[in-house]
């Protein structure tokens, strides 16, 4: 009798369960994504899903982000979320944005005392009219008051990191120019011991990821005189960090010996290493290009071995680029006097692989060239021209513009202008020595 | 690619059956073209089931992808003219449409929409916004409303 009850139990399964079994075959063979809402409820905009909201915040500059902040407060975390910031910075800047725009500054020549800095509306478009492109015209930067004379002047700009820029002058300073955001470092105060000189400092910026920090690392060369010479007594490398917002001495070895042409005109950050070029002398006094470089997550120099790119210093000029979306580091060559100038462009394919240099192309003769300043995108190089003219080249067309803004005596530096929501602020201490700036409408 | 004469059936959150030329959806809405691909959509029986999308958004949505089928030759300014007027619609609809463009992974509106509210925030003032957005409950303490509005008054 219980047998039966069970086998009636089993067949009253059987019936309940098949079909339903059978309509989830079929909906899973129809599998679509399952939605969060309910079918008649209204949504609201501010109870979208993250993801779509965020796709809608990304597409915007990051001034109106600012404001964006206060509308509601879903808004407010997802601006806030580091994910974000780090998302924007890549999605605005390459996928929204058609044109690219520059950060230029021009150093103080004798005849003018202050540097000029400002941002530049650059679009490789202009001739089409296209209603729905963004459009910044240039703008100009007054520094803050406290700031703005004669003593204080920039005269190399390294970035962007990640919508970060440093300006090396007195005093350094680390800029966030889309927030306007301006923060002067604090001065190193290691003193210089045995009546030593430094004759120059090499300076290099970048980001360690480890610990979220933004580093600015010098290398100085001390100099002592010695029955009435000079001589290179050593060398010395400091840190600022802005997490600390202080300068450390650094223990990390030079690979000596080596020495620094000078600072790079082209910010060269490649997997987190910024990088010099630099040169080595051979048994008979031969000079040859290497790069040095320092790893901003563990604070320490590397020495790469460069091909013979270029037959001589006086001839060929060679300028250290970042090459493939800053994955690689490259040098761009070109003769130092001709009027019309062909450049050839080297890369080493593999970072870690000193031996993996080769030459990817060269291009010209180009009459406009003279001097690189930057490098924007990919293959449009900025040049200077003999006239001191910013002029922007594109090596795949061979398009040429010319951007209209002049310099004198080799004062032009220009980075490509990137927007970030990153801000700069760390901590209180910090918060009050950050001053936030406007840029105005030049024309 | 399906061919251009079969059809294939759309079933709204309200049960109401579209029926569509597969064509037009394939081309425009990533899933079902996978699902066309993989082989798991059939032709006598099945009906893809939307239960997130109400019949007057799966119509619109339906309208979207058949016109830009058909009209993909037109020139860019006939197309986006249309695709204002085709938006032209309360924030609520707009926020239908982008959960469905989502839905069904229809990149073109999906991109079309975001850009549409983008130009609906940009350049005003964080009242405006909220009107324009639908926004009642911003989520805000009154306290904090307050601060950001003594903070920041040139953004409201």
């Amino acid at each position: 009798m219980l047998f039966l009850y069970f086998l009636v139990f089993l067949l009253f399964l059987v019936v309940i369960l098949l079909p339903r079994k059978s309509n989830e075959i079929l909906s899973s063979k129809l599998a679509l994504p399952r939605a969060e809402t309910r079918p008649k409820e209204k949504i609201s905009i501010e109870h979208l899903p993250e993801e779509l909201l965020s796709n809608i915040l990304s597409r915007l500059p990051s001034k109106e982000l600012q404001k964006c902040k206060f509308v509601c407060k879903s808004w407010f975390h997802i601006i806030k979320d580091p994910h974000f910031v780090t998302n924007y910075y890549v999605v605005y800047n390459n996928h929204i944005v058609t044109n690219h725009d520059l950060f230029v500054i021009g150093r103080p020549f004798p005849s003018s005392k202050k540097t000029f800095i400002s941002l530049l509306s650059c679009n490789s478009n202009d001739n089409i009219t296209n209603k729905n492109k963004e459009h910044v015209p240039s703008k100009v930067l007054n520094p803050p008051c406290e700031y703005n004379s004669d003593h204080e002047y920039w005269t190399e700009i390294m970035g962007p990191c990640n919508g970060i820029y440093f300006l090396e002058g007195k005093p350094n300073l680390m800029m966030n120019p889309s927030l306007g955001q301006f923060k002067a470092l604090p001065e190193s105060h290691f003193a210089t011991p045995f009546g030593g000189n430094s004759l120059m400092d090499y300076t290099g910026f970048g980001f360690d990821p480890k610990t979220n920090d933004y580093k600015v690392v010098v290398i100085k060369d001390l100099w002592i005189r010695e029955k009435g010479e000079e001589h290179l007594g050593w060398w010395r490398t400091e840190l600022y960090s802005l997490n600390s917002n202080s300068w450390r001495k650094l223990d990390a070895v030079l690979p000596l010996p080596i020495e620094i042409w000078s600072s790079s005109r082209v910010y060269t950050l490649v997997n987190n290493c910024c990088h010099w070029l630099g040169y080595v002398e051979d048994e008979l006094g031969k000079r040859k290009d290497v790069v040095l470089a320092f790893d901003m997550v563990n604070e320490t120099f590397r020495k790469i071995h460069v091909p013979r790119v270029r037959d001589s210093r006086e001839e060929s000029s060679a300028t250290l680029v970042p090459r493939d979306e800053s994955a690689r580091i490259g040098v761009v060559v070109h003769p130092v006097r001709a009027n019309e100038k062909s450049y050839d462009v080297w890369v080493m394919k593999d970072y870690w692989n000193q031996d993996s240099w080769v030459k990817v192309y060269s291009v010209g003769p180009v009459q406009v060239i003279s001097t690189l300043v930057g490098i924007c995108g990919r293959d449009q190089f900025l040049w200077k021209n003999n006239n001191e003219e910013l002029v922007m080249y594109e090596a795949e067309s061979g398009k040429v513009k010319c951007l209209q803004v002049f310099g004198k005596n080799d004062s032009l530096r220009a980075a490509r202008y990137m927007e970030s929501i990153l801000s700069l602020h760390r901590g209180n201490e910090f918060s009050r020595q950050c001053v936030s700036i406007d840029w105005v409408h030049d024309r | 690619m399906g061919s251009p004469l079969k059809k294939i059936m759309l079933c709204s959150s309200e049960k109401e059956i579209f029926s569509v030329e597969e064509q037009v959806m394939v081309q425009h809405s990533v899933i079902i073209n996978n699902m066309i691909e993989d082989g798991s959509y059939n032709y006598e029986e099945s009906k893809i089931p939307l239960d997130c999308v109400d019949s007057k958004t799966l119509k619109k949505v339906i309208d979207y992808c058949t016109y830009h089928t058909h009209h993909h030759n037109d020139n860019q300014e006939d197309l986006e003219a249309w695709d204002a007027q085709f938006l032209n619609v309360d924030s609520n609809g707009l926020y239908d449409l982008l959960m469905a463009a989502n839905y069904l992974e229809i990149r073109n509106l999906l991109d079309l929409i975001y850009r549409t509210i983008k130009n609906m925030i940009k350049g005003k003032k964080i009242d405006e916004i909220r009107r324009i957005l639908n926004i009642k409950d911003h989520g805000f303490t009154p306290e904090e409303e307050e601060q950001n509005r003594k903070e920041y008054p040139h953004f409201y």
